[in-house]
């Protein structure tokens, strides 16, 4: 028993304590008190908590649908290493854990990069909605509407100042439509159950539709469109969640004269990394600096990749363990490397197609509702 | 290199006396704050940690200062290997005692111990660990708990 002489723990040490529980742990102690309700549901308590699983080691989350000849299928899956090491070597498996999300309608998703926990989707009819899979609470938020002509290029991202979560929608030109430059909408992620769309007007950058947008500290990142941007000093724009402002920022000397479909954003150690193909079997990870105003990138991975079926696109992911292992995902296998060198490769279930984005569990609200239908296995 | 080999002395609640090097003290932002502002230079009392909890935080600092040089990863198992021979009435003791001496990676890998051990718990194991009072009606519980269904699955 956890009895301190007569009384019990202060209440200031038992939060250092939740703070370090899993969210799942946290939602069955929700009724062991009022106090220990309310700090669960308290935005700082939130913040702390994430805080701390981000200095844990993050897994991944795949999302895939199957279409069968009468029956659709929407799931995620999440693909969590406890420690590199007891990945079982012999038949190289890890722990799964699939949800079909049968609460949601039949939409096709697409899933955008995990922040804080969350995960975006939009759906073919360009439905957009959020859910965090550790509390199992998800929301759909307004139709886009008639603005959707063309492919959704969204962004996902938590604004610095206020801490309220944001969703980016660029809308590239679209002369035929009546488009002839992009413009973009935001839609903040709070209490209010009527929030919309909110229009930011016209912008002079159009982004890369093929490649997924990044978010780190407050902004997000997106690759340019090579045809449009022709100036190589706009290979990458940041788009400040604050401000809503969005402009270029420098690149690593790499992407000056490669194809940017070799190329693609991530992030390690709460920093913009760039992954980029360099040939068929070489993989470099950049990272990106930022002391006062002053961008720098170093290049803090160069790996040798044997097998042809790890390359950059939308199945493709990266994370960093503590221990300084590196885990890359391409299809239906993760690998990992020490210091440069590939240790080994852990397969992960193959079901139809699928998006790829480390994940780190979070207490995050999205102000929705809770998941009741769905199969959890 | 004086300054790393002065002593500092602290007192604990149970009348036992500590002879610390400066260097293993520091890890204690407290002590530091007390060193900086020139109040270290007597015994230091403290009033709520006994001399048995005292000395395994002197071990714990002490193996921090002697491993700054080796890896981070040798640093968590060696830490592990610590928190592990710890039970969890002692763990109490240690938490308060770190948080008073503000010896913030202890804090971390305490809670961190204690977390790890009641997460698999039921709300009612919980409040005995603790000795909490349940202040719910029936009623309240209940409807927190059917929200929260899926979490009473213990099966991870």
């Amino acid at each position: 028993m956890l009895r301190g002489r007569d009384y019990g723990v202060p209440h200031h040490l038992i939060l250092h304590i939740l703070g370090k529980l899993p969210v799942k742990s946290l939602l069955r102690f929700k009724s062991v008190s009022k106090q220990w309700f309310r700090s669960t549901i308290d935005p700082d308590f939130t913040d702390r908590h994430l805080l701390n699983q981000k200095k844990r080691d993050p897994g991944f989350m795949t999302a895939n649908s199957t279409c069968c000849i009468n029956k659709y299928n929407f799931g995620i899956e999440k693909v969590v290493f406890m420690d590199s090491m007891v990945v079982n070597k012999d038949n190289n498996t890890i722990p799964h854990c699939y949800t079909w999300l049968t609460d949601v309608p039949c939409d096709h998703y697409t899933m955008l990069n995990s922040c804080d926990g969350i995960l975006c989707f939009y759906g073919l009819s360009l439905t957009v909605f959020v859910l965090n899979p550790s509390t199992k609470e998800y929301r759909f938020l307004p139709n886009m509407g008639w603005y959707c002509h063309s492919l959704p290029r969204l962004g996902f991202g938590r604004d610095a100042v206020t801490k309220r979560y944001k969703i980016v929608r660029v809308l590239n030109p679209c002369p035929s439509h009546g488009r002839p430059r992009g413009c973009c909408l935001v839609i903040t992620l709070d209490p209010n159950p009527d929030a919309c769309w909110r229009s930011i007007g016209e912008i002079p950058y159009v982004v890369d539709s093929s490649s997924p947008s990044v978010h780190v500290d407050g902004a997000i990142y997106w690759l340019t469109d090579e045809i449009f941007h022709l100036n190589k000093s706009e290979v990458i724009v940041m788009f400040d969640l604050h401000v809503e402002k969005f402009q270029p920022i420098p690149h690593p000397s790499c992407c000056s004269d490669k194809n940017r479909g070799t190329m693609q954003l991530g992030t390690l150690r709460e920093c913009l990394c760039l992954a980029q193909q360099e040939t068929e079997c070489r993989l470099n990870i950049w990272k990106m600096e930022k002391q006062q105003q002053k961008i720098t990138w170093e290049k803090l991975y160069c790996i040798l990749l044997f097998r042809n079926d790890l390359r950059v696109g939308p199945r493709f992911a990266f994370a960093e363990h503590r221990d300084g292992t590196l885990l890359v995902c391409s299809e239906d296998k993760v690998y990992l490397y020490k210091q440069n060198r590939h240790v080994c490769y852990v397969s992960i279930a193959k079901i139809g197609p699928r998006r790829t984005t480390a994940f780190t569990e979070s207490l995050v609200t999205v102000y929705g509702k809770t998941l009741s239908r769905s199969q959890w296995r | 290199m004086a300054s790393t080999l002065k002593k500092i002395i602290l007192k604990s609640c149970d009348g036992k006396i500590l002879e610390v090097e400066e260097a293993v003290a520091v890890q204690s932002q407290m002590i530091k704050n007390m060193i900086e502002d020139d109040c270290a230079n007597e015994e230091i009392p403290l009033p709520d940690i006994t001399g048995e909890i005292l000395s395994m935080i002197i071990e714990y600092c002490k193996m921090h200062v002697d491993g700054e040089n080796n890896s981070n990863n040798e640093l968590i198992a060696r830490d592990a290997d610590f928190i592990t021979r710890v039970d969890l009435n002692t763990l109490y003791y240690l938490i308060v005692a770190a948080n008073f001496l503000n010896v913030k990676s202890l804090l971390d890998l305490t809670c961190q111990r204690v977390a790890d051990i009641i997460k698999g718990k039921s709300p009612e194991e919980i409040r005995l660990t603790f000795n909490i009072k349940n202040d719910f009606t029936p009623e309240e519980e209940e409807e927190i708990r059917k929200k929260n269904a899926w979490a009473f699955d213990y099966k991870d």
